[in-house]
């Protein structure tokens, strides 16, 4: 399974406009729930969507409406009680746990609200930390982390950790890291969520362009309608199902 | 993720948290210097006792006196010898050449005047001679071999071999003088006049005369070849018996016709003893060993080392409950990092491994330094020891570098701390992704 994910893209020198390649994606009847000391808690309920390869696609939704749980099934993080994932024609829940990993590694890369970048290592590093998991070698790790961080524009930050980075250059660094493996699919949950209105629009702009640039399809959680609307499609969640506008 | 990247990540994560690994690192430490010392203090200690009670010499060494075997006592350690037997050269070759055997020194007594200096050293500290001379026997021993002798060095050192003008005392001697054996260095350098004596029978009589040698004392030692207030090279010895023999008998001065008066014969290890001894008994010479001595010491102490053993690995144990309990805490606090590694790529396996590497790090860090510590408190204490042990005129301890025992101390510290970081890097590799990443 994990051999039918891998890829072999040469990373252009700089990021360079190419023909969207993104992953489609088809959910089926996905039905998630949590079991409570008070009963089964239903968090997604036969939710249907098709995201298209190559778009932009925000999930929105009211707080504990379930759109991050969505997120974490499509990029699997967590697997659904019911129904099926399809992610360009795969099911997620055929995968076993290192085909999962394979998956999370080659295919998907996540952008979360609170940056997830490790604080002992430095941007570079937290870069090349997504390469270490496949097959490359380490001067090729450094040359694409190094590649990925000058596209967005962290040439001169390379060295620095996390806590002497801003909250928009963090959030650069974890776009980079999650371009890093040339994903199909990038996952962000409330990107912005974290920055200020002027770091915010930087990282959307870099967010909205990757589908262009790098050929993935991008799907954003958001509670923010201003990012929504820079979205191709927009899912809608209220209360565990799916409302397309 | 290959080996070397985890162990990257893990120095860093390590280094993060610098208080606690610190903290952690000392506690292993001090386990495993614990251990090294108590292992280090106790298998000196062993070499010492079993060489006090192999007087010295090898563990296996077989003393062969001139008499036949008491057959009522052939496996005693220390049996009466029965009626006298010349050892000659034949006898040597014939006992060199049974199996198990390694080596066989010729021993040669021979009663001798010996005549100290009109004065000793004020170091000494002893009243000044009469100037008579003492009756009683020197010792000739290849001094060549002394390893393989029940010889051991207290002060100076042993006459060189082929030496005509040099000879060893023994403590009997510092005995007779009056001299405390924490002064025996003052008498390295002195002079001692040795006359091989020897009976002339005339018309009219028997006289007694000397062959007179003045000797430099190099060397005092504690010896258990034969009995006897010097020790010589054996080619001096043997010149002073000839001398003697050519006279008139010398029974009533204790002489002894045999060749050799006796042989030190090194079995191929202590478990040879028994077979070697019963093989020279069949050739028809009494022996003598202390193997049963020996075995019981050894099983002895065999039993004080496993002790101590089990009080380092104790200290070493706390110290990996110690390294399991910080991961296991860290381990908590990490939780996002566990959750972002695995949404960047990391199988069960790679999470695993990171942890394990953690865990190994502390583990081998501080088994070094603990090591390394070790070994300097067990040399400060044989400092002590040793400072005690030479002013009893006592021979020193030697720890030498025990390299193999501070390897495995720290190849130990670091197995305990991998199994201790197992389950730690269990629940890590475990811990659902989404789970990991959701902890704030």
């Amino acid at each position: 399974m994990r051999q039918r994910y891998r890829r072999c893209v040469a990373a252009p020198a700089q990021p360079e406009p190419r023909a969207a390649d993104g992953i489609a994606i088809s959910v089926r009847g996905l039905t998630f729930e949590y079991a409570t000391p008070n009963g089964t808690l239903t968090v997604l309920d036969s939710v249907d969507c098709d995201i298209p390869g190559g778009a932009t696609v925000a999930i929105t939704g009211q707080s504990g409406s379930g759109k991050t749980t969505l997120l974490s099934v499509l990029g699997g993080l967590d697997r659904a009680n019911a129904g099926a994932v399809l992610v360009g024609g795969v099911d997620l829940a055929q995968l076993d746990g290192d085909a999962m990993a394979a998956y999370r590694r080659d295919i998907v890369g996540f952008v979360f609200q609170d940056f997830g970048l490790l604080g002992q290592l430095t941007a570079l590093e937290n870069v090349e930390l997504a390469l270490a998991f496949g097959r490359s070698s380490r001067p090729e790790r450094r040359a694409r982390a190094h590649q990925l961080l000058t596209g967005v524009g962290l040439a001169d930050r390379l060295t620095h950790r996390p806590r002497a980075l801003s909250g928009g250059e963090k959030q650069r660094v974890a776009i980079a890291r999650a371009l890093a493996n040339d994903p199909r699919l990038v996952l962000a949950d409330e990107p912005t969520g974290n920055l200020d209105p002027a770091s915010s629009e930087p990282v959307l702009d870099l967010l909205m362009r990757v589908p262009a640039t790098h050929g993935c399809t991008v799907v954003v959680v958001t509670h923010d309608d201003a990012v929504a609307d820079r979205a191709d499609h927009r899912l809608h969640i209220v209360d565990g199902r799916v409302r397309t506008q | 993720m290959t080996w070397r990247d985890a162990i990257a990540l893990a120095r860093r994560s390590v280094g993060r948290r610098g208080g606690r690994a610190v903290l952690t690192v000392l506690a292993v430490a001090l386990g495993a210097a614990l251990l090294s010392s108590l292992l280090i203090a106790s298998q000196a200690a062993q070499r010492r006792v079993l060489d006090q009670v192999s007087s010295g010499g090898p563990l296996a060494g077989i003393k062969v006196d001139a008499a036949a075997p008491d057959p009522n006592a052939l496996n005693s350690d220390d049996p009466h010898p029965g009626p006298p037997r010349l050892i000659d050269d034949a006898a040597v070759r014939r006992i060199a050449a049974l199996p198990g055997v390694d080596s066989v020194l010729p021993v040669i007594a021979t009663p001798m005047l010996i005549v100290p200096p009109e004065t000793l050293p004020a170091a000494a500290r002893a009243k000044q001679p009469d100037g008579d001379p003492i009756f009683d026997s020197v010792v000739g021993v290849d001094v060549a071999h002394e390893r393989d002798l029940p010889i051991t060095v207290l002060t100076g050192r042993l006459p060189t071999p082929g030496s005509n003008t040099e000879v060893a005392v023994t403590l009997d001697y510092l005995q007779r003088l009056g001299v405390d054996k924490t002064n025996a260095s003052a008498l390295v350098g002195t002079q001692v006049t040795l006359g091989a004596p020897r009976i002339f029978t005339y018309a009219q009589g028997r006289r007694f005369r000397a062959r007179w040698t003045r000797m430099t004392i190099v060397g005092v030692v504690s010896q258990e070849a034969s009995d006897g207030l010097i020790v010589m090279p054996l080619d001096q010895a043997r010149l002073a018996r000839s001398w003697s023999v050519a006279g008139a008998p010398l029974d009533n001065l204790g002489n002894n016709p045999s060749p050799y008066t006796a042989l030190f014969v090194v079995a191929h290890g202590l478990n040879k003893i028994t077979d070697v001894r019963a093989e020279i008994n069949q050739v028809g010479y009494s022996t003598s060993a202390p193997e049963t001595l020996i075995t019981q010491v050894q099983r002895y102490l065999h039993v004080v080392e496993l002790v101590l053993a089990g009080i380092g690995l104790i200290g070493l144990a706390i110290a990996a409950l110690g390294i399991s309990n910080a991961m296991l805490a860290a381990i908590r606090e990490r939780r996002r990092e566990i959750g972002v590694l695995k949404a960047v790529g990391a199988s069960d396996r790679d999470v695993r491994r990171v942890f394990l590497v953690e865990a190994g790090t502390l583990g081998f860090v501080g088994g070094l330094i603990g090591a390394a510590v070790g070994y300097g408190v067990a040399r400060v204490l044989a400092g002590v020891v040793n400072n005690y042990l030479a002013g009893q005129g006592l021979e020193t301890v030697d720890l030498g570098v025990p390299l193999v025992l501070l390897a495995l101390v720290v190849t130990g510290a670091t197995v305990l701390a991998l199994v201790a970081g197992v389950l730690p890097a269990s629940r890590a590799a475990h811990m659902p992704a989404r789970q990991a990443i959701a902890d704030e």
